[in-house]
Order: structure tokens, then sequence, then C-alpha cells
């Protein structure tokens, strides 16, 4: 069933594991494969290059025209030419969404630079993903452990800009239900795990706010995949509809 | 995707555990836990028991602990006897005759069938070499935990290099290290010079990479699929393999074949 929107796939290298696939073709090629129709799309190297935009801008002029990505930049606020850098990237076709990673780019949600930053994507009808972690803390390489991103910092950064559509990328399950007051955050589902956990996440949030994500290709894709095989039972199909696709695209039209 | 095109005789999970009940199973886990596993196709899995009922954070149960640990296992195996494999569940650190009574009440009488250690002691003190002895003597497979936590981990948590060298010194047992996902790449190679040590897949999130590295380093042969229900969800756990970049063959030993060569089962191949 070709019906996937992933709004947590990554191109590029990783430098601590040896994956595949790292090209926009290659991964576009496999995703296809795996019955995802459109994939929103960050550049790894973005994550710890010195400036962002040198990961971001390969990947936003490679996928640019092709509406199968959703390109979205990482953006470092703490850089003090980011207000240009997001312009740069909108001009070349990335203008739906940015994506930080407070964790990696050593600054806090509760820094004014953060909230410059959310302020800006407001007034542009930007979206802003908030990527909490990159893979499970306890996993980290051991010269090189960084922590996750405050739930909390992340929860009162939304309520101060209530007219903003964040995402939040790769929250545990045990931090869903606190997200509950927080009618404009979106979650991605790719490190949910728990018995039941789809439908746990549909009794905590609701479903409109669920999204399919599959952090390829740090995880095994089929390892998402396989959570939304849940049973009708567990979760309706109306509702898996709108987590497999429905409530992403609605994010991000194309 | 599912397991059906690999056309195996079914699917065990060796790393299970129920953690609601006491003195009785917990009867809506139960079904859950079953209910999830056909769902799955999981049809047999090796019951760890609620490790709960030894102590709170599982670590250094007493011996009263340990039984009512293994008193709960009996009871989800005697319900339910041709889907659970139970292990006998010990802390090495308690006295050993204490332990040894334990494996005679829980195994050589009673229905278990392997043995279970998590981070009561390192593997490398000597206190488990009787309790060890008496595995070899009666056949009994060991699961034992490891993990190398950059978070720092538990007090008394093994190692894999320590799982090596308990290992080294009873190389006719078969140990199944546990958490591929917390082993990771180095874990891999601490085992490598260990041919009776399998290593099962479960341990955090399902990191890609990390199955064929162990089937690379290791041989498919060495290792088992493992989910650590209900900390983590059969089929999420159960994709690292489905997903894995290895052949139908491969995927077929790592979800049935080794361990079911392990646990003797019938029709096991050699």
């Amino acid at each position: 069933m070709n019906d996937l929107t992933d709004v947590s796939a990554w191109c590029g290298h990783w430098p601590f594991r040896a994956l595949r696939p790292r090209d926009p073709a290659a991964l576009k090629a496999y995703l296809q494969s795996q019955g995802v129709r459109r994939a929103w799309v960050s550049a790894l190297e973005s994550v710890l290059y010195p400036d962002p935009m040198d990961g971001n801008l390969p990947l936003v002029d490679a996928v640019a025209g092709d509406p199968y990505f959703a390109a979205i930049p990482i953006v470092d606020p703490s850089l003090a030419l980011w207000r240009q850098d997001v312009e740069e990237c909108i001009k070349r076709g990335a203008a739906q969404a940015i994506r930080l990673t407070p964790n990696y780019h050593e600054y806090a949600l509760t820094d004014a630079c953060a909230d410059a930053c959310v302020r800006f994507a407001g007034e542009r009808e930007i979206l802003v993903y908030v990527q909490l972690r990159m893979m499970d803390e306890r996993t980290h390489h051991p010269l090189m452990k960084v922590a996750g991103v405050s739930v909390a910092d992340l929860i009162a950064l939304a309520a101060r800009y209530p007219q903003v559509s964040f995402v939040v990328g790769a929250i545990y399950a045990r931090d869903l239900a606190r997200l509950r007051e927080s009618p404009n955050l979106s979650v991605d589902l790719s490190l949910v795990e728990s018995p039941l956990g789809l439908r746990q996440a549909v009794e905590a949030l609701g479903p409109e706010k669920l999204l399919f994500g599959s952090q390829t290709p740090l995880i095994y894709y089929e390892a998402n995949l396989q959570k939304m095989s849940t049973m009708p039972c567990d979760v309706p199909p109306q509702h898996l509809k709108g987590i497999r696709h429905g409530n992403a695209d609605r994010l991000l039209s194309r | 995707m599912n397991a059906t095109h690999l056309k195996l005789p079914g699917i065990i999970d060796v790393h299970t555990h129920l953690f609601q009940g006491e003195a009785d199973l917990d009867e809506a886990e139960l079904a859950l836990s079953l209910r999830l596993a056909d769902d799955a196709g999981v049809t047999r899995q090796i019951q760890l028991g609620n490790l709960r009922l030894g102590t709170p954070t599982f670590a250094r149960p007493d011996p009263e602990g340990i039984r009512k640990v293994n008193n709960h296992t009996l009871k989800a195996v005697a319900r339910c006897p041709d889907r659970f494999i139970g292990f006998c569940y010990l802390n090495a650190a308690n006295p050993t005759a204490a332990s040894l009574e334990e494996i005679d009440r829980c195994c050589a009488v009673g229905p278990l069938r392997g043995l279970k250690f998590e981070f009561s002691l390192k593997a490398t003190e000597p206190l488990y070499d009787p309790i060890v002895d008496r595995a070899e003597a009666l056949g009994l497979p060991i699961l034992h935990h490891a993990w190398i936590n950059m978070e720092g981990g538990h007090e008394h948590e093994s190692t894999p290099a320590e799982v090596a060298h308990l290992a080294r010194r009873f190389p006719k047992v078969t140990f199944i290290m546990a958490h591929l996902g917390g082993a990771r790449e180095r874990g891999v190679c601490d085992i490598a010079d260990c041919p009776n040590v399998l290593v099962d897949t479960s341990g955090s999130y399902p990191e890609a990479g990390h199955v064929e590295y162990a089937v690379r380093r290791l041989g498919a042969h060495r290792v088992v699929f493992g989910s650590d229900w209900p900390c983590r969800d059969y089929r999420t756990q159960l994709g690292r393999i489905l997903g894995s970049q290895i052949s139908p063959e491969q995927k077929a030993q790592i979800l049935y074949h080794n361990a079911a060569r392990v646990l003797k089962l019938e029709g096991t191949r050699s």
C-alpha cells in the first residue's frame, strides 16, 4: 500500500555508522519500494557541520522540483547569519519548514535565539520541526554523548507561539502524554515504542497529531512500518489513514 | 512485510517477560502478550519472568525474591506450556546453596529449561562458577544480560566482555548474551571468539546495521531474535530482522532455527 508520508527521512553521511541509502536518488528508490509516496528529508551532515548550510544546500538543490521530497533545512539560530540562510533555502525551494537540532548546536529552547527563530517562522508561516535527539542517548559514541532536548522547554516554547505549528522529532513513548495540552505540537512516531504503542499514542494525543516517521537510514525502516500494522481493534482504520499520510499532508501541502 | 515468505515452523522470541501480577498471573497482561505475539507471528517465547517481584530495580533480589519471580514463571509455563519456555531467574551474589536449590526446584524437578542472570553481579565473579557448573551438568542454556551503556547503566551490570569472560570459563555451556542493541559493535567483537555465545537482537531502538554486523562477525548461526516484550514491542523488534540486509536463510536461522537448536525443540536442524 503506497500511501505513507515519511516525516523523518534523512540523506547524507552519519559519521558513527556506515548506513545506506545516502543520496536522494537512492533514498527515493528505497522509500518508494517500501510504500512511501512522499518524504520529508533533512541532511545528516547539517547536524554536525559547523555551518548547517553546508549540508542543507546540496540537499535542497538536489531535490528541488521533485515533489516526492519536502526538503527541511536545519537551522542553527545561534549563528549570526541564520535569517539569511532561511531566506536562501526558501529562495531555492525549501520554503515550508525548518528543523532545529538544539542539543547538537549548543543552544536551549529557552534561549533568545530560539524565540527569534520561531517568531520568524511564524511570520513566514513556516512549520518548525524540533528534533529532540538523533538516537537513544545510551548508545551514543563515548566521546560524543549528547543529551536529549528538554521536553518541558519545548512545551513552553510552543505555548509562547500558539500560531506556529511544530513537529516533534524522535520523542520517546514515555513523554507523549506531556504534550497533551499543546495543541500546536504534532509528533513523529519513529522512536515511540511500547506494546500497543500506537493505540497509547492515540489515547494520549488523539489521532490527528501523530505522524509516521522512519528515521531512515538510522533506524530499520521495517521496524517503523511494523507499527502501522496495528490491529483495527486497537487503532481504527480512519485514524490509521491520518497517521500514515493525512496528518502530515495537512501540515505540509505539496 | 511478515515472515511468511521464510516458510518457518514459527518464530521463537528468546527474550520476553510478564511484568504484572504477583502471586497470580495478571490475566489482562497475559492475554495481551499472547494476542500481540500471535499478531506478530511469534509462536514460542522464552519467558524470563516478572523481575519486579525480586526487587523493584531488578538488582540483587534475595533468595525469597528469586523464588517469587520463579513461582510466577512456573505459573506462566503451566498456563501456556505450548507457548512459554521458562527460564529460572538467579542472583549469583546470593548464597550458592540457595541458587543450586532453586535450579533443582525449577529445572531438575520443575519444567524450566534455562537460567537467566540480570545485573546482580559481574559475570567475571567466581561466585558464578558452581552455578554454571550445575547448568552444565543439567545441559541448561544461560541467558545473561549485557549492555554498554553510555549513560552509566546499573551497578553490577555486566558488559559483553564480562559475559565473554564467563563463557570462556565454561566452553561447554551455551550462553545467549542479551541485547545486541546495547552491546553494539564493540560487544559483538567481545564475544566473537566464544563460539558458545549467541546474541539476542533486543536492546534499545532498532538501530540500522546491527543485525548485519552481528551476522558478518559471528555468523547467522549465533544470532537469535529477542524482543524484550513488554519493555519493547514484538512487531517493532521483529522489524530489525525482517528489514535487515541478510539472506532469507539467515533470517530463518535468527527467527527460529538457532533458538530451536539451543532449546532442543523437536524437529531442530542440526
